[in-house]
């Protein structure tokens, strides 16, 4: 492998190979159809990711364009969300960005909550960060599992679920569903967390660093790997920015920027956590920064956990959130809200919000504009992934197209954002 | 698979074999279906669980997922089907070779799910025939074994 | 780097004709910009104020939109109203929000794809869906939908589409709605 990559770039192209079945001093033919060769890489490719389409103009196999076609999971989700109240969307947030479901929620409460300006009691905010972390825990298992079987490496894949699923069982134990939890809603969370989550969780949180390290063991130092991944994909620190490229991949170039630390929401500003950067800017770099990643998301986690008040999971503004079960019973005013919340909604003012949170795969932005009804007028989603895409291109550009799997798989994409 | 077919009718003038090699025939395929690599959205990752570790598909022997429509038999549509998919979606499905079985996974693919609007199509049997219908937004591993080894059952018995 | 948001305002407000609005609502800056000083306005907050990324473009309409945003609104006012969010690196970490509207019948904007090239697919992203134009971008087609596709979906005066629900239960009742479609 070394040393075709050594020798290999240049005499890779189709021009050079022709060359080299020529006799010395003969001329290539002009008859003969030497030129690029268009490839269509997807929608249906086990290592795009989903329904990615990649247009690739080849020589040989070096790639010298890469256009990605998206589009083909378009779910009309921001259409969607004008016709239902607002707190039905949060059911449609979850399957945005479906490997951390628990992100977007945040994203999207925080937003109806800033357009609400409700306060949100403290056990509620330290549960928001622990699920938020949990999340981009299970997401980067799913990262690392599927990028490590784009290079071939099957038991990675094998390992990462067997956590994953343990992560799965929490979720389950809150809210009833392994994925789509919807859990963390405008206003607070569904529900309070369980005796049996807390112990789960912590015997979760005791393994996982070991866990880590074990994923490590098989990729870090592994050759195979490291032939595949370092200098791989490169993108500078300038071109990144430009591009709009966000989070861990961002991070990976250079770029110290994490939402958590330098826009704080939910309270990130009282926990302590590294944001690790690298600056080689490679699959490989993209790799090492989400790994530490990790190891940070279990020490929010601890923190969390530690920390956790007592008190109730949700606002007592009757206007905004549900009244509990036994109120309704004996309570007509109760009766009356819950009437009028399950029916119409709350209304926030007339207003406009962006909220931004650190989602696994960077900046995940919520825009709403609220025109004084029950519903909102106009939902936008900022992916992160739909941005980040542009890099693709650039940083497959010049490489060989075996590498091209590498490259996707280390930014992350996940298509029900992209197409959203 | 076309030349066990055309010997079991060319022996079936008594009807004996012919029936005992179309039996074997359908127990072979119920019992190595290969599912084609179709992740769309969301019941994908749920998909893949289903072939992980705690799950492990393989031991109903439907665990070989081929990247290849031609190499596979079973089309297991996992996630919301969208109008520009759809064509890509038909053509996949025009190159597995026969007999081929199709899965609607989740809701979206059974019946659109929460979105009924302009960019998902309404149910992916309007695109091609599905023997299996899954509910669950996703479902989970467990309800996907439930229909692969309800289907598997069917085709044993020849009734798919 | 980047100044303070009042002092932004009163850059910006220097620039003839560039700033049509001003205001600062839930903790967020938002500048109502002339459409044909668009560009001229984010290279320079691009290159003197250090917003260097372009968080994200919506497009908005406000066909049905009941209140004036930013003194935008009313009988013949703009119908499309692109809106950039733009981001200052760490540790300014300042967020600045641009809108533009264009009226119905000329829904023209200026690209900023040279500025930013991230804005590419966001600017095609609103082309799509709702119709408006970006004048210089380099590769302006339908991203999501398909290129045969007629109307830009998110209009508020095209409906959501998708298939209207039955609520029946009685087989007669279907299997009679059926008949009735086919004859």
């Amino acid at each position: 492998m070394r040393n075709m990559r050594g020798t290999g770039r240049a005499a890779n192209t189709g021009q050079d190979a022709l060359a080299a079945m020529l006799e010395p001093g003969q001329d290539v033919a002009p008859s003969l159809p030497i030129g690029t060769m268009k490839v269509s890489m997807g929608p249906q490719h086990p290592s795009t990711h989903g329904v990615l389409r990649l247009l690739l103009e080849l020589d040989g196999e070096t790639v010298v364009d890469c256009q990605p076609e998206i589009g083909y999971l378009h779910t009309g989700i921001e259409k969607t969300a004008e016709a239902k109240t607002y707190w039905q969307v949060v059911t449609l947030t979850d399957r945005i960005d479906y490997l951390s479901p628990l992100n977007m929620n945040l994203a999207y409460s925080l937003a109806v909550e800033r357009l609400l300006e409700v306060e949100i009691p403290a056990r509620a905010r330290v549960i928001r960060v622990l699920l938020a972390e949990l999340g981009r825990l299970g997401s980067h298992l799913v990262w690392l599992g599927t990028q490590a079987i784009d290079l071939g490496s099957l038991s990675t894949f094998l390992y990462c679920f067997r956590e994953r699923e343990l992560l799965l069982d929490l979720f389950e134990e809150i809210s009833g569903a392994r994925m789509m939890t919807s859990f963390i809603r405008p206003g607070g969370l569904q529900n309070d967390l369980t005796h049996t989550f807390v112990r789960k969780c912590n015997e979760l949180l005791a393994i996982m660093p070991e866990r880590i390290s074990e994923y490590e063991s098989l990729l870090t130092n592994n050759e195979l790997f490291r032939e595949r991944t370092v200098g791989v994909g490169t993108i500078g620190a300038e071109q990144a920015l430009a591009l709009g490229v966000t989070g861990a991949s961002a991070r990976a170039s250079g770029i110290d920027w994490d939402l958590r630390r330098d826009e704080p929401y939910a309270d990130y500003e009282q926990y302590d956590f590294a944001v690790p950067v690298r600056t080689e800017g490679d699959v490989y770099a993209r790799y090492l920064v989400r790994i530490a990643e990790m190891r940070e998301s279990v020490k929010i986690v601890r923190q969390a956990l530690d920390r956790l008040p007592d008190g109730p999971i949700l606002t007592s503004d009757r206007k905004i959130a549900l009244p509990p079960r036994e109120e309704i019973k004996v309570s007509m005013e109760a009766l009356i809200h819950h009437f009028k919340l399950v029916t119409e909604g709350y209304k926030p003012p007339v207003a406009e919000v962006y909220q931004c949170i650190e989602s696994p795969r960077g900046e995940f932005g919520v825009y709403i504009l609220s025109d004084g009804t029950g519903k909102p007028y106009r939902c936008h989603f900022r992916a992160p992934s739909f941005a980040t895409l542009h890099a693709l291109g650039p940083s497959a550009r010049g490489g060989l197209v075996a590498d091209l799997v590498a490259i996707i798989g280390s930014y992350d994409p996940v298509m029900g954002e992209v197409d959203r | 698979m076309g030349i066990v077919q055309s010997e079991a009718v060319a022996h079936s003038k008594d009807g004996v074999p012919g029936v005992m090699l179309t039996r074997l025939a359908d127990w072979g395929r119920a019992n190595s279906l290969w599912p084609l690599t179709f992740g769309l959205a969301c019941c994908a990752i749920e998909m893949m669980a289903t072939g992980g570790s705690r799950h492990d598909l393989a031991r109903f022997g439907a665990e070989v997922f081929r990247a290849s429509p031609r190499q596979a038999d079973l089309m297991i549509v996992a996630g919301r089907v969208s109008t520009k998919m759809a064509p890509v979606l038909r053509q996949l499905y025009e190159q597995m070779p026969d007999p081929k079985w199709v899965i609607a996974m989740g809701d979206c693919a059974s019946c659109g799910g929460i979105f009924n609007n302009y960019a998902v199509v309404q149910g992916v049997d309007q695109i091609v025939p599905v023997d299996m219908y899954v509910p669950g937004c996703p479902p989970r591993p467990e309800a996907l074994m439930d229909s692969i080894i309800k289907l598997q059952e069917r085709i044993k018995a020849g009734a798919a | 780097m980047s100044l303070p948001p009042s002092e932004l305002q009163e850059a910006l407000a220097a620039r003839a004709g560039a700033l049509l609005a001003w205001d600062e609502a839930q903790g967020e800056a938002s500048a109502t910009i002339a459409h044909d000083a668009l560009h001229e306005v984010c290279a320079w907050l691009r290159e003197t104020q250090g917003f260097m990324r372009l968080s994200g473009i919506v497009g908005i309409d406000t066909l049905t939109y009941p209140v004036a945003i930013a003194g935008q609104q009313g009988r013949g006012a703009p119908r499309f109203g692109v809106v950039y969010h733009l981001a200052a690196r760490p540790p300014a970490s300042m967020r600045l929000r641009l809108r533009v509207f264009v009226p119905e019948d000329a829904p023209l904007v200026p690209t900023v794809t040279d500025l930013w090239p991230g804005a590419n697919f966001f600017e095609r992203e609103i082309y799509d869906l709702f119709g408006i134009t970006f004048a210089g971008h380099p590769d302006l087609r339908r991203i999501f939908l398909a290129e045969e596709w007629v109307g830009h979906p998110l209009r508020k005066d095209v409906g959501i589409g998708g298939e209207r629900v039955e609520f029946t239960h009685t087989v007669e009742a279907i299997s009679r709605a059926r008949r009735k479609a086919n004859a």
